[in-house]
């Protein structure tokens, strides 16, 4: 190896390294290289040793309390304005009682189906009209089919005595 | 006053006061480790102004994860680790006021030839040759010689492995001499 190669584990000479210490102790131009690294790193130590004044210390731990009571009171306004819609929505019910359709209006509703002439009354399970009102609206919009009565035609003659009846099913037939 | 507060016992005190919502223990807390997070950022940085907001935004995530820290004995480990990466962070949002590629050209303009190397001055060009070099680098020779980390502790805090800090350091140290054999040989 060349000192070339030896150059990046001479640069990391504080690690501990047993082939790069063996070949400072060969080499007087790696040895002057290394030393003037370590006098290099003495000066920047040095140089960043010079301490940050107090203020700027106090400064940072200003803004940053700053900004969690900030935040705090952003916590508290929101918890407060969900408190007061919540009472405002409570009010709201009591003053103004639900008008919307209950169960029993729901009922009445059937009615006029059920009575439908010629059909059968349209019943549905007490808990199915409280639980599902789609349901009756529904049954409101599709009437029960209406059971038809036969169709009888009365055809007269030119004979008195003698009248046609003609008696159809529901098809017509 | 605060020297008595350095053991494990009274920070996790403070610790628990803190998370409770007790403000004036955040700010004992953060009075430990200011040096740390600012100077840390600093170095990071090579701003004061940009430090200070790093800082802050450390201190306000260091209060956001306390439940954490409760249980983890290495408070440092973790304001190092969250400390490099705001400053990463800041740095991919405001790059650098004074580019790192026009480190050397700031050095040439500034320095006297015929006027023997001052203490401050060997010590602009040191820093000038901080700046040169990657994120990642400076990170690392931040972190490992100037804070005074450990190899482990460097990669703990970088989320790296051991074997590449040691690259990266030693990467740092070649580029560092380059400029500064480049520098003086050029003003001297």
């Amino acid at each position: 190896m060349t000192c070339k190669d030896w150059e990046e584990r001479i640069a990391l000479a504080a690690e501990d390294d047993p082939g790069a210490e063996r070949h400072l102790a060969e080499c007087a131009a790696c040895r002057e290289k290394a030393a003037a690294w370590q006098r290099d790193l003495n000066w920047l130590k040095e140089a960043h040793r010079e301490p940050i004044a107090p203020a700027h210390y106090a400064a940072v731990r200003a803004r940053v309390l700053a900004e969690l009571e900030h935040s705090r009171r952003r916590v508290w306004r929101q918890i407060w304005a969900a408190a007061l819609s919540a009472a405002a929505i409570l009010i709201l019910f009591l003053l103004f009682p639900r008008t919307a359709q209950t169960p029993a209006t729901v009922g009445r509703a059937f009615r006029p189906v059920a009575a439908l002439p010629g059909g059968a009354p349209v019943e549905r399970p007490a808990a199915a009209r409280k639980s599902r009102p789609t349901l009756a609206r529904r049954a409101i919009r599709k009437p029960a089919p209406v059971q038809h009565e036969p169709l009888v035609v009365k055809l007269l003659t030119d004979d008195p005595n003698v009248i046609i009846y003609w008696i159809a099913d529901r098809k017509g037939e | 006053m605060l020297g008595a507060m350095d053991g494990p016992g009274e920070r996790l005190r403070l610790i628990e006061a803190a998370r409770a919502g007790d403000l004036a223990a955040f700010d004992l807390l953060m009075r430990q480790y200011e040096r740390l997070v600012l100077t840390t950022a600093f170095r990071l940085l090579g701003n004061l102004e940009d430090a200070k907001h790093a800082s802050q935004e450390v201190f306000l995530r260091l209060y956001r994860n306390l439940g954490k820290l409760e249980r983890s004995d290495n408070v440092s480990g973790w304001l190092y680790k969250v400390t490099v990466n705001v400053c990463h962070d800041q740095r991919r949002r405001r790059p650098a006021q004074a580019p790192v590629e026009e480190a050397e050209n700031v050095a040439a303009r500034t320095a006297d030839p015929q006027q023997e190397l001052t203490a401050a001055e060997r010590r602009r060009a040191l820093e000038l040759s901080l700046r040169l070099l990657s994120e990642r680098e400076r990170a690392a020779v931040v972190l490992r010689d100037l804070e005074g980390l450990s190899t482990e502790e460097v990669a703990r805090a970088m989320g790296s492995t051991q074997a590449t800090v040691r690259s990266q350091i030693s990467q740092a140290r070649v580029k560092m001499k380059g400029f500064l054999e480049r520098y003086f040989r050029r003003h001297v």
